[in-house]
């Protein structure tokens, strides 16, 4: 059964990179997110099982983003944080974040993805 | 009985008028006639009396012999004392009580106008004899009541009887016989009986009361008047006291009455007889008189002899000597020779002065009594007049011995009277006191030169002194001993012989004169002239006597030709004799009068002010002096007074002053031209007048000469931190150093001033602390580095945000379509073997991804910094930016380097403008100028736009005036509304940079 998964990323070029890379390995690209506002609002509407989450937005963080959607009623989706900077760049943060994990942009695979999923 | 009373009364009568028939043989023809005429009438009266009696009545004939007696005898002595003593009123009282005793008699008469008369007036008979006991012996009053007595008397025993004889027809009561009264009016017995007892009692009383005056008299009497008074005296008294009990006696029975009638006339009749008897006993002094001489040769001493004579043992002799007059007490001494007080009359002692050839002997000091014995007194006196002489001789010559004894012995000159053996035999105090002895027993027979020769010189002396036997002429020496206690003593003498009648020298008197103080005085005067002398040559002061007049005088006679002391010749060059006569005013140079005036002052006695004057040397040049004149006695004890003028150079002290001056003119130039502000303050913080520069007076406000008296922290400091400063400066004058502070002032007008300033003290002058405040007014620079610390604040902040920006574009920007690209070449490479059309799709994308990431990168390498202006310079760059510029722009700008910094500077500034204009300008051409001018780079960017751009909207300007100021570079702008947009920029270059980078 394929994953259902959302892209959060204000960069069009690297939602689209990310769509064909995530689809070409059995994931189902349900919906895409420019900023937080939108990102919370197509979780609510689509429910992905996923959400490749940037963790620099326009209007807030990935990690604020992560935050609220855990606070949500009903089951969070899996988050997983992506960022074009380097995981020692946030020191704690993602680990002390509700997401299940993070990957550098330049490395995002649909395997690198579901080795992270629980 | 009554036979005896006759005899008695004969007897009396008898011996009353031998005395008088004595004594007025005794006196003169003249008188002696009147006496006797007297004497015949008051006889002739009471025989007349006694006729008329005896026709009258029947009478005891005692009675009438006895009365008559009595009355003779009373005007027998009155006339006997009338005669010897004219001046006494005892004779007149005498008298007086005689005959009216005989009108007494008219009341035995038979005929009634006699009786009548005798009746009143007989009782009168009462007044001239209380009169006489009162005043006798002298016949003077001692009271104004004895002298009132006599005159209450006869009134109080006349008055009733006139009264008796007006009322009652026979105011004789108990005498039966007796006549009427002729001038009854009535005829009262009873009346007359009342006032008879009124007299009788009134009678009583005034003789108790006369009795008691005269026991009172005696009782105060000298031993003199007693001896002289006394039987006067008592013959009243007893006659008054027989008058007393007659009258009682009267009244109780006339048996009594008759028995005592004659006890009174006895009594009475006694008075005159006594006095009589008084007087013939002066009469007899003659006989003692002579036994005073014979005493006076029996060597009795006068005085005592004096005093028996005269019956006055208190009498007492003094002598007059004339030639004490001239020594200032009175002349008068004892017989010893001792000065008394000049003898002097009293109450009750009288001086009688007794002179011999006419000039005064002595004074004998007597009981004033005895001047009731004139003739006694004089005898005596006469008869002692010449031992007084003699005793008067002794005592002068006693005082004469007492006096040159004292001034010998208290002159403070020596006398030694010396035997021509050479031995003392009377020596005086001083002469004692110089030989060093106590008593004079010690020196007397002592050979002189033991006493006062000095052994070494003794046997020289001695020698001497024989030589000049026999005559021992007068001479005069002075020697020089140590005497017995050891002191040495100079003694001046001077000596002479002492000759007897027959010429021969019985002794030397020598006298001397102790001068050894003067002897140490002079030789101390010598010594302190040698030391003035030297003192004055020596001292570095010019010192030069002058005569009053001014001319220069020889300082000592003694060593003439000095003028002037050596500092003075030296100072001036002259010589002792050029000065010696010169006017001292002649060496002043162009004295204005104050010389002049100071040795004017000095020759009146008084010092002169310090005169500062130039004096003339010998070698013509001149020297300044600050000199006194002040008035000198001559150092030989010549009264004229000299002047002393003394000095000390000044020429170079003038020429220190003149320097100083100068310094100071310099000192206060400098501080008034200094920059820094100035003032001197003293510790409780008071500006001095005029201690403050012109720098302070501008920088805070004032006005020259309103600077002084303030409190410095009370007025120009800022009241808040006036504490600080008082605390601060209070620090440096407990001894902190000085450090600089920073605090704010307050100009006179209120603005506060930023001031730098220290306190630093100043060398005390005149026991006065000052402190030196140096100021400056950093207000301006404090504002010019605070502004510069917000530009750097501001550069710093726009350079972290280009930072930031620079980040976020590499991020949003390259690294994300680098990131896309990675994803898509992974696609690629996945789907290579698999689908190569799709592979060469994504390639495609892939490639033009990498074109847009490679110019995103140069664009914002651009944006960092143009490289074609690090490579190329600033022209080519300006050029390009202009191209870029969608507005058309003309660039004028040199082709040179400079320094990098001044062409991104200006670069920057111009890109920012240009900017500016392509945004919001409006404008349809711009203008970029750039030119080199005086080490800087003159940046002028202009349009034609709207204007009216606002510069502190928008960080932009701010930023590119931070960037020019960090160049010390200024930037203008101007913008007004329709009138297009400027902006000026100057960026000064330094020259190295220039050098550096204009090389390659």
């Amino acid at each position: 059964m394929s994953r259902t998964v959302l892209i959060v990323d204000d960069h069009p070029s690297f939602r689209a990179s990310a769509r064909a890379m995530l689809e070409s390995e059995g994931f189902v690209v349900v919906g895409e997110a420019q900023d937080g506002a939108t990102a919370l609002d197509a979780v609510d509407r689509l429910a992905p099982d996923v959400v490749v989450l940037d963790i620099q937005l326009p209007d807030m963080t990935g990690f604020d983003v992560c935050a609220e959607l855990e606070h949500r009623n009903g089951a969070p989706p899996d988050v997983i944080l992506v960022s074009s900077r380097d995981l020692s760049d946030y020191g704690d943060l993602v680990s002390a974040s509700c997401a299940c994990g993070f990957v550098p942009k330049g490395e995002l695979s649909g395997d690198l993805v579901s080795a992270l999923l629980p | 009985m009554n036979r005896i009373l006759v005899v008695l009364g004969v007897a009396l009568l008898t011996l009353e008028a031998a005395v008088a028939v004595a004594l007025i043989a005794t006196v003169d023809s003249t008188t002696g006639g009147a006496v006797g005429g007297a004497l015949g009438g008051a006889a002739g009266g009471a025989a007349g009396g006694t006729q008329l009696v005896g026709a009258a009545t029947e009478t005891d004939w005692t009675v009438i012999g006895l009365a008559i007696t009595a009355g003779v005898a009373f005007v027998v002595s009155g006339l006997v004392a009338l005669t010897l003593r004219p001046e006494n009123r005892t004779g007149i009282y005498l008298a007086a009580t005689g005959y009216v005793w005989f009108f007494a008699a008219l009341q035995e008469s038979s005929n009634d106008w006699l009786f009548t008369i005798g009746f009143i007036v007989g009782n009168l008979v009462w007044v001239p004899f209380t009169a006489l006991v009162l005043a006798y012996p002298t016949g003077q009053f001692e009271t104004r009541l004895q002298r009132a007595w006599p005159i209450v008397t006869g009134v109080v025993l006349v008055v009733p009887a006139v009264l008796a004889a007006l009322l009652d027809a026979r105011p004789a009561s108990d005498c039966p016989e007796c006549a009427d009264s002729a001038i009854a009016l009535t005829d009262d017995a009873d009346a007359g009986n009342v006032l008879e007892l009124f007299t009788s009692a009134a009678g009583l009383v005034l003789v108790a009361i006369v009795i008691t005056m005269l026991v009172r008299r005696w009782r105060r009497a000298s031993p003199a008047m007693r001896k002289l008074a006394w039987p006067v005296i008592a013959a009243g008294i007893a006659a008054l006291g027989a008058i007393g009990l007659l009258v009682v006696s009267n009244e109780l029975s006339a048996s009594a009455s008759d028995a005592l009638q004659p006890v009174f006339f006895v009594a009475f009749a006694a008075v005159p007889v006594s006095f009589l008897f008084g007087v013939l006993r002066t009469r007899l002094a003659r006989s003692t008189v002579s036994e005073l001489v014979v005493a006076l040769e029996a060597g009795e001493p006068l005085r005592d002899a004096l005093a028996g004579a005269l019956g006055d043992p208190e009498l007492d002799v003094v002598y007059w000597l004339d030639w004490r007059r001239g020594l200032g007490g009175a002349g008068w001494v004892d017989l010893q020779g001792r000065s008394v007080h000049e003898p002097t009359p009293d109450e009750h002692r009288a001086v009688k002065l007794v002179e011999r050839n006419g000039v005064r002997v002595a004074a004998i000091v007597y009981d004033r009594g005895l001047d009731a014995e004139p003739e006694h007194l004089e005898a005596v006196t006469a008869a002692a007049a010449l031992a007084l002489q003699n005793d008067r001789l002794q005592a002068e010559l006693r005082a004469e011995v007492g006096f040159i004894s004292t001034v010998t012995n208290t002159a403070p000159s020596l006398l030694v009277n010396i035997g021509t053996d050479g031995r003392v035999r009377t020596i005086n105090a001083a002469a004692l006191e110089a030989a060093g002895l106590e008593d004079e027993e010690l020196a007397r027979g002592q050979h002189f030169w033991n006493l006062f020769i000095e052994p070494s010189e003794r046997d020289g002396m001695i020698a001497r002194f024989h030589a000049l036997a026999p005559d021992y002429p007068a001479g005069e020496y002075e020697n020089t001993f140590t005497n017995a206690r050891g002191e040495v003593r100079t003694i001046y003498w001077r000596a002479a012989p002492v000759t007897d009648a027959a010429g021969r020298v019985v002794s030397i008197v020598s006298g001397g004169l102790d001068i050894t103080e003067r002897r140490k005085r002079e030789l101390e005067l010598e010594r302190e002239r040698d030391a003035t002398t030297t003192a004055l040559e020596s001292i570095p002061s010019i010192a030069v006597v002058l005569d009053r007049d001014g001319t220069i005088r020889d300082r000592d006679v003694d060593n003439p030709g000095v003028g002037a002391n050596r500092a003075f010749r030296q100072a001036l060059g002259w010589r002792d004799h050029e000065l010696v006569g010169t006017h001292f005013l002649d060496l002043v140079v162009d004295d204005d009068g104050t010389a002049a005036a100071a040795i004017a002052v000095a020759a009146t006695g008084g010092a002169s002010e310090e005169v500062e004057s130039e004096l003339r040397c010998a070698d013509g040049s001149v020297r300044a002096f600050l000199w006194t004149a002040v008035p000198v006695a001559d150092v030989t004890g010549r009264a004229e007074a000299l002047v002393l003028v003394s000095g000390i150079e000044v020429t170079e002290r003038r020429r220190l002053e003149v320097e100083k001056e100068r310094e100071r003119a310099f000192l206060n130039a400098i501080a008034n031209n200094a920059p820094s502000m100035l003032c001197l303050i003293d510790a409780q913080g008071r500006l001095t007048h005029g201690g403050a520069n012109i720098a302070f007076e501008h920088t805070l406000g004032y006005q020259p000469g309103e600077i002084g008296d303030q409190i410095l922290w009370e007025e120009f400091v800022d009241p808040g931190e006036a504490d600080e400063v008082r605390e601060l400066v209070s620090a440096v004058a407990t001894g902190e150093p000085p450090r600089e502070h920073d605090n704010t002032w307050v100009t006179r007008d209120g603005r506060r001033l930023s001031v730098a300033w220290t306190c630093t003290p100043l060398p005390e002058i005149d026991e006065r602390r000052l402190f030196l405040i140096t100021g400056v007014d950093i207000t301006e620079r404090k504002r010019i580095t605070e502004d510069l610390h917000a530009s750097r604040a501001r550069l710093v902040r726009a350079e972290d945000r280009a930072r930031r920006a620079l980040e976020r574009n590499l991020h949003d920007g390259a690294q994300q379509r680098l990131v896309a690209l990675s994803v898509a070449l992974r696609l690629v490479e996945s789907r290579l073997a698999s689908d190569p059309a799709a592979a060469t799709e994504l390639l495609t994308g892939a490639r033009e991804e990498l074109t847009q990431a490679l110019a995103e990168l140069r664009e914002l390498a651009r944006g960092i910094h143009p490289a074609v202006l690090t490579d190329r310079g600033l022209r080519p760059a300006l050029e390009m930016l202009a191209s870029r510029t969608p507005v058309p722009v003309e660039v004028v700008a040199p082709d040179e380097r400079f320094a990098p910094e001044a062409e991104a500077t200006a670069y920057y500034v111009i890109a920012e403008t240009l900017t500016n204009v392509a945004k919001y300008a409006q404008a349809t051409a711009a203008r970029v100028e750039v030119t080199q001018a005086n080490g800087s780079l003159r940046v002028f960017v202009s349009d034609n736009g709207i204007g009216g751009a606002d510069p502190t909207a928008g960080s932009g300007l701010r930023g590119l005036a931070d960037r020019v100021a960090v160049l010390d570079g200024t930037l203008e702008f101007a913008s007004p509304p329709g009138g297009g947009t400027s902006i000026r920029a100057e960026i000064p270059l330094s020259e190295e940079s220039v050098e550096i980078h204009s090389a390659p």
